[in-house]
């Protein structure tokens, strides 16, 4: 909603609803039956039923660094700015962490993630690249010695942009969940 | 010299026996194109010295991709390297491919990727590569390339590297070339802060003006090979790349070199006495060639007839520099590497990069047929294949993509590569 629609018709019944749904979450339960808390890396994600076959094997993914999520938000605009479309320059540009595509800024994604990791008490992390995506596929390199040396166990995999190897995908989460032990 | 330095200078070492050996043969068999190839040789051979005496001595040098402006290095007397080259040995067949590619097999970095690009970091991370003292890579044209720079600038072994990397500019207009000219600049003032090489302007001018004249000949060696039969293989037009692009850019010994190159050129037309006798079919390969390139493009033209007339590396849109002032300069140079050299040139911005090119050299150089290998790296071009086809009919010229892996020969396999080349050519009449 927030990238996609235009913000002049529907911004403000936008964050009409997303007001709701912070003032429902402040006085809900929580989610309590889950085997271990994700973080989940990579590229787009706009299906979420690939994320529903992660939580439904007792994962919840409790934050993402992935291209359609929190790294689009996590980071304000600054409107006390004398020029705001400098502002929004800097904002997409410098300020929130980026896609690999970015020269030059892996330690700001590598120093987001590890952030999340912390804030969201993550126990695993699930990293998922789309076929062809070459940018990810080299940043799964430093990615993966960067887990190693923060010893956070993580399982990577690719997939396709359309939802497939359904079984295989469940079965990839399902060892990783049994990996991650006593959690 | 510790075992981590001497082993990062192995395959160096190697290149240099290979090369000197090649070239002591060929001097005991005079042949009447040992002129031309020797030298590119012994180009290649001292580079790769220089560098190993860089790391003696501690003089500075660089790892820069190719397409950062060689004028530059050579006007600030930096020595510098291609990390990448190792996979093709700078031209042989590189022996220890399948191990090296073996190797590649268990790195976490996927297959689906382009395999020489994804070489380089294997390279680094078995410790093969001479560690510079400073680091130049580049942002185009491909999502591999931007990859691959940063999985090296962030490699445990060359954290400590100086990086720098051109801000290239999606268009390309005079505003883009400006801006890239000034961030060429401070490569200039990037690099003499860490290797103390100053840039001196009446020196640079020189060496463009020098580069320029290896440009104009490379140009009339490329308008050479416009005659049927056309005098040349594709190897002179690779050499030529190297000698401009990895080596020689400005150095006069270079230019001797395309003299020669285009004397003997002009010789073999007029006399009718091509390089490669009974030719056939004219193709233009339209991308760089296969690391083994020799076993295929041989194959080709001895079984076949078919001789590469041209090919991404071979073609040569390259445009002179003005070298009025210290901006004209900066600006050509940025244009040069921002628009010109293979796969940067067609693979950044629309598909008509691609189809203007192909439709200019089909035309001008007589084509009878159109090879798009389908390189599985190149994704940039993959987009645009179905154009390029399309793009073929109109010619009335046939094209044929391939779908293999220009650097690894198990995705598709010579047997399968030459079977596919042959059908092709018997379906459509050719040879």
């Amino acid at each position: 909603m927030s990238q996609c629609f235009d913000n002049r018709h529907i911004g403000r019944r936008f964050n009409d609803l997303l007001a709701e749904v912070l003032d429902e979450l402040r006085l809900a339960e929580g989610i309590k039956d889950y085997r271990a808390r994700l973080i989940l890396v990579g590229g787009i994600v706009d299906d979420p039923e690939y994320i529903d076959i992660i939580e439904d094997q007792g994962g919840l993914v409790v934050t993402d660094s992935i291209c359609f999520g929190s790294r689009n938000f996590w980071v304000d605009v600054d409107a006390s700015a004398d020029d705001p479309l400098t502002a929004l320059a800097q904002y997409y540009v410098a300020d929130r962490p980026s896609c690999p595509r970015t020269f030059g800024l892996h330690e700001k994604r590598t120093d987001y993630i590890r952030k999340m990791i912390g804030e969201f008490r993550v126990d695993g992390i699930i990293f998922q690249r789309l076929t062809f995506c070459d940018v990810w596929g080299f940043e799964q390199f430093p990615l993966t010695n960067d887990f190693k040396e923060w010893k956070t166990p993580y399982l990577m995999m690719d997939r396709e942009y359309k939802l497939s190897a359904v079984g295989q995908l469940r079965t990839r989460v399902q060892a990783f969940l049994e990996t991650l032990g006593g959690i | 010299m510790d075992a981590k330095t001497e082993k990062s200078l192995e395959r160096t070492r190697e290149d240099i026996a290979v090369y000197t050996s090649i070239i002591e043969m060929m001097e005991l068999v005079p042949g009447d194109m040992n002129h031309l190839y020797i030298p590119t040789m012994k180009n290649m051979i001292r580079q790769a010295n220089r560098i190993i005496e860089c790391i003696e001595t501690g003089e500075p040098f660089a790892a820069s991709s190719f397409s950062n402006p060689t004028e530059i290095f050579t006007a600030m007397d930096l020595n510098w390297y291609f990390p990448f080259k190792q996979a093709f040995a700078g031209g042989v067949p590189n022996p220890h491919m399948i191990d090296d590619l073996k190797g590649l097999d268990v790195m976490p970095v996927p297959s689906d990727i382009c395999t020489l690009v994804r070489l380089a970091l294997y390279y680094l991370d078995q410790g093969l590569l001479p560690k510079p003292t400073v680091y130049l890579g580049i942002v185009e044209p491909c999502d591999g390339i931007v990859g691959v720079h940063e999985a090296m600038r962030t490699h445990p072994d060359w954290r400590d590297v100086p990086t720098w990397a051109p801000d290239t500019i999606y268009w390309g207009d005079e505003r883009a070339f400006e801006y890239m000219g000034n961030g060429l600049k401070d490569m200039v003032r990037f690099l003499t802060e860490h290797t103390g090489k100053r840039l001196d302007l009446d020196r640079l001018r020189e060496v463009v003006e020098e580069s320029n004249r290896q440009y104009l000949l490379w140009q009339e060696h490329a308008e050479l090979k416009r005659a049927v039969p056309c005098p040349h293989s594709y190897l002179m037009g690779m050499q030529c790349f190297y000698q401009t692009n990895f080596e020689g850019g400005g150095r006069p010994e270079t230019t001797k070199w395309f003299a020669d190159l285009v004397a003997d050129a002009e010789k073999r037309v007029e006399e009718n006495k091509p390089e490669v006798g009974n030719q056939k079919i004219r193709i233009l390969w339209f991308d760089i060639p296969p690391v083994w390139f020799e076993e295929l493009f041989g194959w080709m033209e001895q079984e076949w007839g078919a001789i590469i007339v041209m090919d991404m590396v071979s073609f040569c849109p390259y445009q002179l520099i003005d070298t009025k002032n210290e901006d004209t300069i900066f600006r050509g140079l940025a244009r040069r590497v921002m628009m010109d050299p293979p796969m940067v040139r067609q693979a950044r911005g629309y598909a008509d990069n691609f189809l203007n090119d192909l439709t200019r050299i089909v035309r001008d150089y007589k084509i009878d047929c159109v090879i798009w290998p389908g390189h599985i790296g190149h994704k940039d071009g993959a987009a645009s294949a179905s154009l390029m086809r399309e793009r073929c009919r109109q010619l009335d010229v046939p094209f044929l993509h391939i779908g293999m892996d220009q650097f690894d020969k198990r995705y598709m396999g010579p047997d399968e590569v030459k079977a596919k080349i042959s059908q092709f050519f018997t379906a459509m009449g050719l040879g």
